[in-house]
């Protein structure tokens, strides 16, 4: 395979539309990484994932995947990990390499984004926000 | 009678090909040119090969080339168990990784992993 881009523009462009849609309906913050790594890639995934969050406080997930390696990895914060248990992450999960299996990576991803995003539902509602739409009643 | 049947319709296809150009030469009173309808000069051993065989050659490399092009589509497509071999790719700001850790690591952090 020739080295280069990884995707093209599209596909590129629809990963991070996909990503920023988990991130608006969830109000979390989600990373993605699409490439090889080096060693563990667990022990990786944390170490990233730590050095990304402002505060061990953020909701954040990040998501690892290794083409060549057929290896996806699925982080989330403390705080995450409240919305998105680790058995909804192994469901992405499973989602995700099932689509990966048959070669389709972009719809795995997105697939795969959906569901984390599903799992966690919706922000929870900051405490102004809710005194500013009981104030009208 | 056979033979001379076909001797008859050999010397009449002869009569109609060969009667026309005749008395086109005949009445054809430059007979000196070269390079007229029927007085042709014949190719030259370059001209011949570049028409023959020049030609020829460039229409199959041409083919070829269409052919054997480096197929853009294909390079991109993932297929499982082959390499990769592409730069990684960040979505997301991973701006922060670049900066001096300031934790070492992440308690109570959860997830889940899998490999195809």
């Amino acid at each position: 395979m020739a080295t280069g881009e990884a995707f093209t523009r599209e596909q590129h462009e629809r990963l991070e539309r996909s990503r920023r849609g988990a991130e608006s309906q969830t109000g979390m913050s989600f990373w993605l990484r699409v490439g090889e790594i080096d060693g563990n890639s667990r022990l990786q995934a944390e170490n990233w994932l730590t050095n990304l969050v402002d505060s061990t406080h953020d909701e954040a997930v990040l998501i690892l995947v290794a083409p060549g390696a057929r290896r996806v990895d699925v982080m989330t914060t403390q705080y995450a990990k409240r919305r998105i248990t680790d058995q909804a992450a192994g469901l992405a999960v499973l989602t995700m390499t099932s689509a990966f299996a048959v070669g389709d990576l972009i719809g795995g991803i997105v697939n795969g984004l959906r569901q984390l995003s599903d799992a966690a539902g919706q922000p929870r509602a900051v405490e102004g926000e809710i005194q500013l739409e009981r104030a009208p009643q | 009678m056979k033979a001379g049947l076909t001797t008859a319709f050999a010397l009449l296809a002869a009569v109609l090909v060969f009667a026309p150009a005749g008395t086109a030469a005949a009445a054809n009173t430059d007979f000196g040119k070269v390079g007229d309808v029927y007085s042709p000069s014949g190719l030259s051993l370059p001209v011949t090969l570049l028409l023959f065989v020049g030609i020829p050659i460039l229409g199959f490399a041409v083919a070829a080339a269409l052919a054997f092009r480096p197929s853009k589509g294909a390079s991109q497509r993932y297929r499982p168990g082959r390499t990769w071999t592409h730069e990684p790719v960040w979505f997301g700001d991973e701006s922060a990784l670049e900066r001096e850790p300031t934790r070492a690591a992440l308690p109570g952090a959860g997830g889940a992993s899998g490999n195809w």
